[in-house]
């Protein structure tokens, strides 16, 4: 793979910011993140990492500054059209539909156009052989017909990845997802996040668990007072004396 | 249009205003505490205006008199709903519902009135009814003079305590942000309720204030309800100074488009409002940022 | 504990829920069946109605019941399946009541001929109101259907030239030579098979995959924004219908009344009907806002040929409808399910039940703190035991 396509593949943000009042949530983020990796962003609370994943995925509009994925400029595009150009996410307090089964919670994230496609039947079978075969990989396939809300948190949480998959995106970005989980989940959802990345799928995950951060990433990047202050390799990082100021306080 | 005519047209606009101000900040203190939209303020509102009418019938008394008893009353009241309705619905749904259940107050005090008092519509006649003063060439019917005189101190001392009192302190920031006020030891639920009650009050005050000035019918909160809905979207929900200052606009917008327009087509006013808000800036014109959420 | 690997190897799990799904595709079409007889049944009763009806008063009234079920069906296509409350509905009722009646009048179009293109008036008009209602969410958007009746009650009334005014609309018979039995009779046909078209209309989008998004919407709207679903068009489309709907509702109406007052079409009352005869029945069910308005709208009829033209029913509406919001916020469908599960613990709905409640269990049994357990440990036991209970 060249330079180019490997450039025009990426997602990468510049000088985005967004302030709520008086707050810079988010001032001149520019980022590129690794295509094909696992990309981590870390940083004390506050320092800005959900809000700029917000302005990313298009939930939040940013003040200014510009995200582009695979060379289009995604800024201020609605969240299902950037879902639609193949970037899904979680939410940082793991988010499903409670009052749907586990099946249709998957079922929402196939893509659809079309009048005759839209009025089609919800439960075709392919899709639903699609969604068993996901609902297997995470473990949770005894559970389909049961509605989400009666789930534990763990198994929401595994049902949110199993429905970001669904939509088949290539890059995927995850809110804490060792956040509020046992270890043993933990070690799954490891394991699920590398076997996805061996299959092409490229990441990008806010977590706090240093841990789980430098085992599993490839590439981290430091947030700090609503800006990026380092990047480099989990070793790298680990040593800057920035990001140590950063969590330390010093 | 006349420069006295437009003048005084200015001066009742702001009358005016003064009123809606100080209802859309009960209004705002409600959503503001619980995040309720209270469509049944206003009807609490012509309730209120048929206990000062009640009252002075029954005793002959200056109708502003019965505030001694619906401004206690109506606290206690909107503490009541609170604790005993609010609360009772799931927070998942509490902003939609509570939406319902307020509507289901407002019909309940709307058929009340209509039971109680019949649909018949009532006026007070006092002395000093049909007294205008001069003012700079305009002429000011003194009764609007009074409701405003009311609203405006009870603005005003709805600000001080706000402002500069533990209570309000602790409104404050239950209204900003209800876990972080939780964890510096505020009793966030027993705030919130004082907190209804206080916009009920105003309903109280303002009912009263309305009494002097108006011929009052079971269904008229409808008429309130909308322009007062307006305004606290236009003001962004949740702000109260951005309420008071969208109340003022609107206010005077209606008086001076009632002169062309006649009354009806002015109060389009508040609506046209309302959907260039929501085209343009759905979080509100002055500050609020929830309007989008909520 | 069990890792990634292990739950993709081909365990018991896809054999025991396939066998689940033979099971449960014989009890879908034992009660397939029934649901079939039972929809006969209601049919038949329905379409006899009018021979049964004592008196042109009672028959009347079954008019009025149907007019309520096609409204309240025709708001649930938003509110049921975007969770969005309209209260204001009867803003769209007017405008179709008034639409059919005013074309008929400017324009002499026949009288169903009006009547439908009342309705695609009425759909253009919502397209931009929509747009604009639906950039606001929850409590908001309320306020802002509250404020289309409002507003148009205010306008009907004050453009007295051109709709009669407080005056009142004439809206002359689409059959003038029927007698005011035969007139009702018909009437009440064609309320029923608006009203068929409106239940099919629900029952083809509530199985559909654009149903699904419009179900996600209302389940958690940034959600499914973020899986990929044009939230904005499809709340759009969902309005859309709803208010076209309703619109015909309300033109039908109109040819049935013949009289129309802004009062009465613009009323306040009209839309908290709507809602409260849909959540009454329960919003997510396909009957739900119809078996809502037969028993609200019985009452209601009832109520007023018992107190008379009083105040009293607005006090019945708000007690009812605050004891709906408070007590069975879901309507009756689901708490009369409720009800059957306590009492009939074999009844198949309670499957789901009892794979949570296992699911409890076999934490505690295995120790895994509740709050955080993985799915795992629990599954094969969960799976297991579902297929004990399908034997």
């Amino acid at each position: 793979m060249t330079t180019t396509t490997q450039q025009a593949r990426s997602l990468e943000t510049v000088g985005l910011r967004k302030s709520f009042g008086g707050v810079h949530a988010v001032q001149d983020a520019t980022v590129t993140f690794q295509p094909g990796r696992i990309n981590a962003v870390i940083g004390p609370n506050g320092s800005g990492k959900t809000t700029f994943f917000n302005c990313v995925t298009g939930m939040i509009k940013p003040d200014s500054g510009t995200v582009t994925y695979r060379g289009e400029t995604i800024t201020r595009k609605a969240p299902h059209r950037i879902a639609r150009a193949g970037i899904g996410r979680s939410f940082q307090l793991c988010r499903v539909f409670p009052r749907m089964t586990v099946l249709e919670n998957l079922l929402v994230a196939v893509r659809r156009t079309g009048v005759v496609e839209l009025l089609a039947g919800a439960r075709n079978p392919e899709e639903i052989d699609r969604a068993r075969a996901l609902l297997v990989r995470v473990g949770i396939d005894h559970l389909e017909d049961t509605e989400a809300r009666n789930l534990s948190y763990g198994q929401q949480k595994l049902l949110e990845l199993a429905g970001v998959l669904m939509a088949d995106p290539d890059t995927i970005m995850l809110d804490e997802p060792a956040g509020g989980v046992n270890p043993a989940l933990i070690g799954r959802i490891a394991t699920l996040v590398q076997e996805l990345n061996a299959e092409g799928k490229t990441f990008i995950v806010v977590e706090h668990n240093m841990e789980l951060v430098m085992s599993l990433s490839h590439h981290v990047i430091v947030f700090d007072r609503g800006r990026p202050i380092a990047e480099g390799s989990p070793d790298v990082v680990q040593t800057d004396p920035r990001v140590l100021e950063a969590y330390l306080g010093v | 249009m006349t420069g006295t005519l437009l003048f005084q047209s200015l001066v009742l606009g702001v009358l005016l205003g003064g009123l809606y101000a100080l209802l859309a900040a009960g209004l705002t203190l409600y959503f503001g505490v619980m995040r309720v939209v209270m469509i049944a303020h206003s009807a609490f509102l012509i309730l209120a205006a048929y206990l000062a009418w009640f009252f002075h019938q029954q005793t002959g008394m200056d109708p502003l008199l019965s505030l001694v008893i619906t401004v206690p009353l109506f606290f206690l009241v909107g503490v009541g709903m609170q604790r005993l309705l609010i609360t009772r619905l799931r927070p998942a749904t509490l902003t939609m519902m509570s939406v319902l259940l307020t509507f289901a107050v407002a019909l309940f005090i709307e058929g009340m009135i209509g039971f109680v008092w019949s649909g018949t519509q009532r006026r007070i006649q006092l002395p000093y009814s049909g007294a205008s003063i001069e003012f700079f060439g305009a002429r000011i019917a003194v009764v609007k003079l009074v409701a405003f005189a009311l609203a405006a101190l009870a603005l005003a001392g709805l600000y001080l305590l706000m402002k500069h009192s533990r209570f309000g302190q602790a409104l404050r920031a239950t209204i900003q942000h209800r876990e972080a006020a939780q964890l510096v030891g505020i009793k966030t639920d027993r705030v919130a309720g004082f907190g209804f009650g206080l916009g009920l009050a105003t309903a109280a005050i303002g009912g009263t204030a309305l009494s002097l000035d108006a011929t009052i019918y079971p269904s008229l909160h409808w008429h309130w309800i909308g322009p007062l809905m307006a305004i606290i979207v236009v003001g962004g929900l949740g702000s109260i100074p951005g309420a008071a200052i969208a109340a003022m606009v609107l206010g005077i917008g209606q008086s001076l488009l009632q002169v062309p327009l006649g009354t009806t087509w002015a109060q389009t006013i508040f609506y046209v409002a309302l959907f260039a808000t929501l085209m343009l800036r759905p979080q509100g014109f002055f500050g609020g940022r929830l309007a989008q959420r909520f | 504990m069990r890792n990634a690997s292990d739950t993709r190897l081909p365990a018991t799990t896809p054999a025991g829920s396939e066998e689940g799904g033979t099971t449960r595709s014989a009890r879908w079409s034992r009660g397939r069946v029934a649901r079939v007889a039972a929809l006969v049944v209601c049919a038949v009763l329905v379409l006899s109605f009018p021979s049964m009806a004592p008196n042109a008063y009672i028959l009347s009234a079954g008019i009025v019941v149907a007019s309520y079920a096609c409204t309240a069906t025709a708001w649930n296509f938003m509110g049921g399946f975007t969770g969005y409350v309209s209260l204001g509905h009867a803003a769209f009722f007017g405008l179709g009541a008034y639409g059919t009646g005013i074309l008929i009048r400017d324009l002499g179009l026949p009288s169903f001929v009006a009547w439908l293109l009342a309705g695609v008036l009425v759909l253009l008009v919502t397209i931009p109101l929509g747009i604009a209602a639906l950039r606001v969410r929850g409590a908001s958007f309320v306020i802002v259907s509250i404020s289309f009746v409002l507003i148009l009650l205010l306008v009907f009334q004050a453009w007295g030239s051109f709709t009669g005014g407080s005056d009142g609309l004439v809206v002359p018979r689409p059959f003038p030579d029927l007698l005011r039995p035969e007139h009702h009779r018909v009437f009440f046909y064609l309320f029923t098979a608006l009203l068929a078209v409106m239940l099919l209309a629900w029952w083809l989008i509530d199985r559909s995959r654009f149903g699904t998004g419009l179900k996600a919407v209302r389940e958690d709207e940034d959600k499914a924004q973020a899986l990929g679903v044009p939230t904005r068009n499809y709340k759009l489309v969902a309005y859309v219908v709803s208010a076209t709907f309703t619109a015909l509702a309300g033109g039908m109406y109109a040819l049935w009344f013949g009289d129309l007052d802004p009062i009465f079409q613009f009323s306040i009352m009209l839309g908290s009907y709507m809602v409260l005869m849909a959540l009454f029945g329960g919003v997510r069910h396909l009957y739900g806002p119809l078996l809502g308005a037969v028993v609200v709208g019985v009452g209601l009829e009832y109520f007023k040929l018992e107190f008379g033209d009083t105040q009293l029913h607005l006090v019945a509406t708000a007690l009812l409808l605050g004891l709906v919001v408070l007590f069975m916020p879901d309507g009756i469908i689901p708490a009369a399910k409720a009800l059957a599960k306590r009492f009939g613990p074999q009844d198949s709905s309670i499957r789901e039940i009892s794979a949570a409640e296992l699911q409890e269990r076999n934490l505690t049994a295995s120790g895994t703190p509740s709050s955080t357990p993985s799915g795992t440990t629990t599954g094969r036991t969960v799976a297991d035991d579902e297929g004990e209970d399908e034997r």
